[in-house]
């Protein structure tokens, strides 16, 4: 079992950094210390969302997109936060952080669920 | 040169003789760990069942040891179970394919119930039967006659027969069936397995063989529980007091599982906050 989590979680946070890596660098973010922050806030954020919902769906026994939902929800808003805070510092150039945190969410989401 | 071809057809006709072959291949999971892990303790099965769980349903498990849930299946779902495993505490898991996502999942066979088929007819007329071998009727000759599940079943498959009478399938046993109908057992024919042929009219449809009514089948599965059980609950509201079975998980792993993905948060919130203070500081 643990092989199995241990690529559930790895390979949803692959396709998150891929995802949402390409979203930032579309969006305008250039250099290292700007990619760097969207890749920590994603290793941050997706290995914790996957794991909230994986014991969900554990101990209630069904998948639920409501709760996905929700849970997504929550990550775009912590995200938000974190890229605003790095937005307002001068040394860090992160365009339109809540258009940001929205887009790469819900593609990464989306993305997610087609594959 | 030539030797060396010879060398290398002989070898190459031994290497056949070598190779296992088989007429008819057993399906066989290609991506479920489990089933490779227990593959000889798993049972080959192949039946239809339905599903009767507690709560109105029955929850698909990636294995008897991950509760990772694959899907959810109400009552009354039908579907195939290929082969079981047995835990150590007794409980019989079932495991399923989705052939639309080729993904594998486990069940508690508690919660199946068999679709009357072709063993379950065995298992209740199976000492009516007389072992005698007969050929389906020459005149069936390049038509079509049908081959059902069992004698009483309400669905059949039309299957052409060989043009020449001497390649007409036998049948290994008969039976004759409420209605004076003499049937046929064929164990394989062309790809079609496990099939009975009604011998008086190989073509005549479920309403002309009984007219009055459906015969009577009865799983001998459901005979045995229904008379043991008769102070239990009824058959519509499967026990709702117990706990429902689930994959014995290991609490330890979930445990381990649980802390390394803190720790990984737990560092990379630092790594965030160590970058924000630093650039706090400038």
């Amino acid at each position: 079992m643990i092989i199995y989590l241990l690529r559930m979680f790895g390979i949803s946070l692959l396709l998150t950094l891929l995802v949402e890596g390409l979203v930032a660098f579309l969006w305008g973010l250039r250099g290292k210390k700007n990619l760097l922050v969207v890749l920590l806030v994603n290793v941050l954020t997706n290995p914790l969302a996957v794991l909230v919902y994986w014991l969900y769906q554990v101990y209630a026994g069904a998948h639920s997109l409501p709760v996905q939902v929700i849970i997504e929800l929550v990550v775009v808003i912590v995200e938000i936060y974190i890229y605003r805070s790095f937005a307002e510092d001068d040394r860090f150039q992160i365009p339109r952080p809540i258009g940001l945190a929205i887009v790469a969410n819900v593609l990464s989401w989306g993305i997610g669920r087609i594959l | 040169m030539k030797k060396a071809i010879r060398i290398l057809t002989v070898m190459l006709c031994w290497m056949v003789f070598l190779l296992p072959v088989r007429a008819d291949l057993i399906w066989e999971p290609y991506n479920d760990s489990f089933y490779e892990k227990h593959r000889d303790d798993c049972q080959l099965v192949n039946r239809n069942y339905t599903a009767n769980g507690p709560e109105d349903k029955v929850i698909v498990y990636k294995s008897p040891e991950n509760p990772s849930v694959v899907a959810t299946w109400e009552n009354g779902h039908v579907a195939n179970i290929y082969y079981t495993w047995t835990d150590e505490k007794g409980i019989v898991w079932g495991m399923n394919n989705n052939w639309d996502t080729n993904e594998t999942g486990w069940v508690p066979m508690e919660y199946m119930e068999v679709v009357y088929d072709y063993i379950c007819f065995e298992e209740e007329f199976g000492e009516h039967f007389v072992d005698e071998s007969v050929a389906i009727p020459e005149e069936c000759a390049g038509t079509g006659v049908y081959f059902w599940s069992y004698p009483g079943a309400e669905t059949y498959l039309e299957i052409p027969m060989p043009e020449t009478a001497a390649d007409m399938p036998q049948c290994g046993k008969t039976f004759v069936d409420e209605e004076g109908h003499k049937w046929g057992y064929i164990g394989y024919f062309r790809g079609t397995r496990n099939k009975w042929v009604c011998l008086d009219e190989p073509t005549a449809d479920f309403t002309t063989l009984y007219p009055k009514k459906q015969p009577v089948r009865t799983p001998q599965e459901a005979t045995k529980e229904s008379s043991s059980e008769a102070e239990s609950v009824s058959e519509e509201t499967p026990a709702l007091e117990e706990e429902r079975i689930t994959p014995s998980a290991d609490g330890g792993t979930i445990g381990l599982i649980i802390c390394l993905v803190l720790g990984v948060c737990g560092a990379t919130g630092g790594a965030l906050l160590g970058m924000k203070k630093k650039k706090d500081k400038k």
